[in-house]
């Protein structure tokens, strides 16, 4: 068998997880979640439902947000659907994030997803006729960009080659509009907030994660919690001056309604909700239980920075009991509570934000980037780091860690590391496929490591899901998450040593571990030594505390580490220098005793 | 009905299991085998195939979720079929194409100076995953596990497909790195 075969087929053994979180992104199967907004957007202005809209109100043509957006497509203007009415053809439109019509922005807006859609769908054309694969013609590795700076506005803005870089070059400056050559993953709402100097924005719900230009725009995503029913959102706040490089597809023919609606903290933004029932296909096969669905587009700004949400979700409207409960109801009457009229839950997504937060801005991008986080500039910090790596504690963990990964190559487990479980726990321990176990062994191997570095072995552990405030205070070191989500997992044991782990959103690691005890759940990519980090530095982080950030590969494998008198602080599983960043200053350290 | 209750009741041996599985997680089935075979009809043979190998299986397994327990086992035979259809030179469509694409993670065809175990790919195909961030392993697993097409999953997940395909490439990388690292290949 081919080695890729056996790659293809390794696919099938993989985390459950990984197979769920993919299944629910993609909307296959079972109960579908909200999906996540989507760019392509179907559209029309219904000018009789509008008027009974704004029966009793005065209205103007354009005054609504959506068209004073919205820019026709001259590439491929129209689309073939299939819908269940039948085959349809459907007209495009882009739309602009940052400018209404008439200024610099849209303009260039205009200009760039025209030009870039039409060529892109040329070169496809001239691979296909030339008998290349799809997507040979682009250059990932952006060769025809001379500097670093280039290529990272290349990366930015999808730019394949140098006719393509060209023409943005032209746009931009046509059009006056600065170009965006930096962009930083926020993988925390204290690092989003920090990096662009939000406001808190979100008067509920999850942040996801979220991405940010130097000039303090993003793009964020969460969840919002509304009747008792989660709801995807993407938000994107941009400031004018410069060509933002992406915008939305809309596709019209679709039923769409516009108003005006005062928020809950008083700003007047613009809705638009578009019934997407007919293009989603949502229904079963059988056609026998009703999925109605929706996508709502938000729209704010105060003429320089411009909000835009996204958000879309399935209405299910069983109408027996007994479809109520094929769809996870206990009865109708469940269903009908969690899922409420759209236009209600249109507004109630509206009032989940606070708009005059959302255009704060003082962004600390530029400072970020400054920084200088090779090991050879940060010699104190990478010494702190050897020292760390050369401690009893951390030397008996990677000991440990390589005598299991020895013993479970024996035996067909699906457990790589101890995320999420106790590494005292005997279930692990145990393969659950050929209920083998290696218990006997695997103590002994961490009684070896805690012997030879004279440390304490724990006897117990307890561990239990943390979902509000008033638990994680419970840990008894104050306040020590700032984040937006509310879900982690703590083991503790009866050493003091506890790990956390966030099981929402970009997940993470923390592992607190007092100095003289012997801690074996702590996993890192590949175990570096202290010579392998090239990227060594001191970051201070939201709460005040300065911790030793450390980083390795072309990727930026890294670790967060931290040292008080009496204990060892790591934040594992984050990769990527802003990520790295971003999660510590989620981290109260000042906390830690 | 729940996972659980469906669980049950392959355990106590009621033929209703089948249909209740067929009820909450046909669909589910039906896009995973379509996603691979590109064939309706193949597909529809390739469920009722999962139906049976559940049925033969639980117990006794008894899985603690019904659903990717079901879409291993239905990936499973549905690769299995594309695997004969290929050999018979009957086409296998864009599910090919992305297995094809995992070639690239593997430094050769044929490694002749080790031969690879399945189990320690399976695991370190898991911990590879397992460092990923979520959107970029969403991307992955939807491209390799469901064969998804790119334009499929930029639509679900509001990308561009020259994105998606940046991710895929530079995911890929970083796992054929991995693996060498490792000495899988």
């Amino acid at each position: 068998m081919l080695n890729k075969d056996k790659l293809v087929d390794a696919f099938n053994e993989i985390d459950p997880e990984y197979i769920n979180s993919a299944r629910d992104r993609m909307g296959y199967g079972g109960r579908e979640k909200p999906k996540k907004t989507l760019h392509v957007f179907r559209t029309v202005l219904i000018a009789a439902v509008i008027t009974a809209l704004m029966v009793g109100t005065a209205y103007a043509a354009d005054l609504f947000g959506l068209k004073s957006r919205s820019i026709p497509a001259e590439a491929s203007p129209v689309l073939e659907a299939l819908t269940p009415s039948g085959r349809k053809t459907i007209q495009r439109s882009y739309l602009s994030l940052n400018g209404i019509a008439g200024s610099n922005e849209y303009h260039a807006t205009a200009e760039w997803e025209n030009f870039r859609r039409a060529y892109e769908e040329q070169k496809e054309q001239e691979c296909a006729a030339n008998g290349q694969s799809p997507g040979s013609w682009f250059d990932w590795d952006f060769r025809f960009a001379e500097s670093e700076s280039d290529k990272e506005v290349c990366f930015i803005y999808h730019v394949g080659d140098e006719t393509m870089f060209q023409k943005l070059l032209e746009i931009a400056g046509k059009y006056q509009l600065t170009l965006l050559t930096n962009r930083n993953d926020a993988v925390s709402l204290a690092s989003l907030r920090k990096l662009s100097g939000v406001g808190m924005y979100s008067l509920s719900g999850d942040f996801s994660s979220a991405y940010v230009f130097e000039d303090g725009s993003f793009k964020a995503e969460g969840m919002l919690t509304v009747a008792q029913s989660t709801y995807l959102y993407e938000l994107h706040r941009i400031e004018s001056g410069a060509l933002y490089p992406y915008s939305s597809a809309i596709l019209d023919d679709m039923l769409c309604e516009e108003w005006q609606y005062t928020a809950a903290d008083g700003s007047i933004v613009d809705m638009a909700l578009f019934d997407t029932t007919e293009f989603d296909q949502c229904s079963t096969d059988s056609g026998e239980y009703p999925i109605s669905s929706y996508r709502l587009l938000i729209m704010y700004d105060d003429g320089t920075s411009f909000v835009t949400v996204y958000s879309s979700w399935n209405r299910y409207e069983p109408g027996t009991e007994e479809e109520a409960r094929l769809y996870g109801y206990a009865s109708m009457e469940e269903a009908a509570q969690k899922n409420p009229d759209p236009y209600t839950i249109a507004e109630a997504i509206a009032d989940s934000f606070d708009y005059a937060a959302l255009l704060e801005n003082e962004p600390s991008v530029s400072t970020v980037l400054a920084l200088d986080r090779r090991a050879e500039s940060n010699p104190e910090a990478a010494e702190n780091l050897a020292r760390i790596l050369d401690s009893a504690e951390y030397k008996a963990n990677l000991e440990y860690q390589e005598a299991y990964k020895n013993l479970r190559s024996s035996f067909d487990s699906s457990t790589i590391n101890f995320e999420g479980i106790s590494f005292l726990d005997e279930a692990i321990l145990f393969n659950y496929r050929d209920q083998v176990s290696f218990a006997g062994e695997a103590r002994a191997a961490m009684q070896a490591a805690a012997d030879k570095y004279s440390l304490t072995m724990p006897d117990t552990y307890q561990d239990v899901c943390i979902c509000d405030d008033e638990a994680l205070a419970a840990l008894g070191q104050g306040r020590l998450i700032d984040s937006s989500s509310r879900n982690y997992l703590l083991i503790s044991y009866d050493t003091g040593a506890f790990s956390l782990y966030k099981t929402e959103s970009l997940s993470y690691s923390m592992h607190y571990i007092p100095k003289g005890s012997f801690f074996g759940g702590l996993c890192i990519w590949n175990f570096p030594g202290a010579e392998d980090y090239t990227k060594v530095w001191p970051y201070e982080t939201l709460s005040g505390a300065t911790v030793c950030c450390a980083a390795y590969g072309d990727y930026d494998y890294g670790v967060v580490v931290y040292e008080t008198e009496n204990a060892y602080v790591f934040l594992t599983g984050v990769s990527g220098v802003t990520a790295l960043e971003g999660t510590a200053d989620e981290v109260d350290f000042t906390q830690f005793k | 009905m729940d996972d659980a209750s469906i669980i049950e009741l392959y355990w106590q041996r009621s033929e209703q299991a089948i249909s209740e599985t067929a009820a909450k997680h046909g669909k589910y089935c039906r896009i995973i085998a379509y996603n691979v075979l590109s064939n309706a009809e193949d597909a529809e043979e390739c469920v009722n195939d999962t139906y049976m190998a559940v049925w033969n299986s639980i117990p006794p397994k008894r899985p603690l979720e019904l659903s990717p327990f079901l879409a291993a086992i239905c990936r499973r035979i549905a690769i299995s079929k594309l695997r004969k259809k290929c050999r018979d030179k009957r086409g296998g469509g864009q599910a090919e194409t992305a297995f094809e694409e995992l070639a690239e993670c593997m430094a050769s065809p044929h490694n002749v100076e080790r031969e690879i175990e399945q189990k320690e790919l399976n695991l370190a195909l898991n911990w590879f995953l397992s460092q990923l961030g979520r959107e970029e392993r969403d991307i992955f697993v939807s491209r390799y596990f469901f064969a998804a097409s790119v334009a499929e999953i930029a639509e679900k997940f509001s990308f561009s497909q020259s994105k998606v395909k940046t991710t895929l490439y530079r995911t890929r990388k970083k796992l054929r790195d991995y693996l060498i690292k490792e000495g899988l290949c």
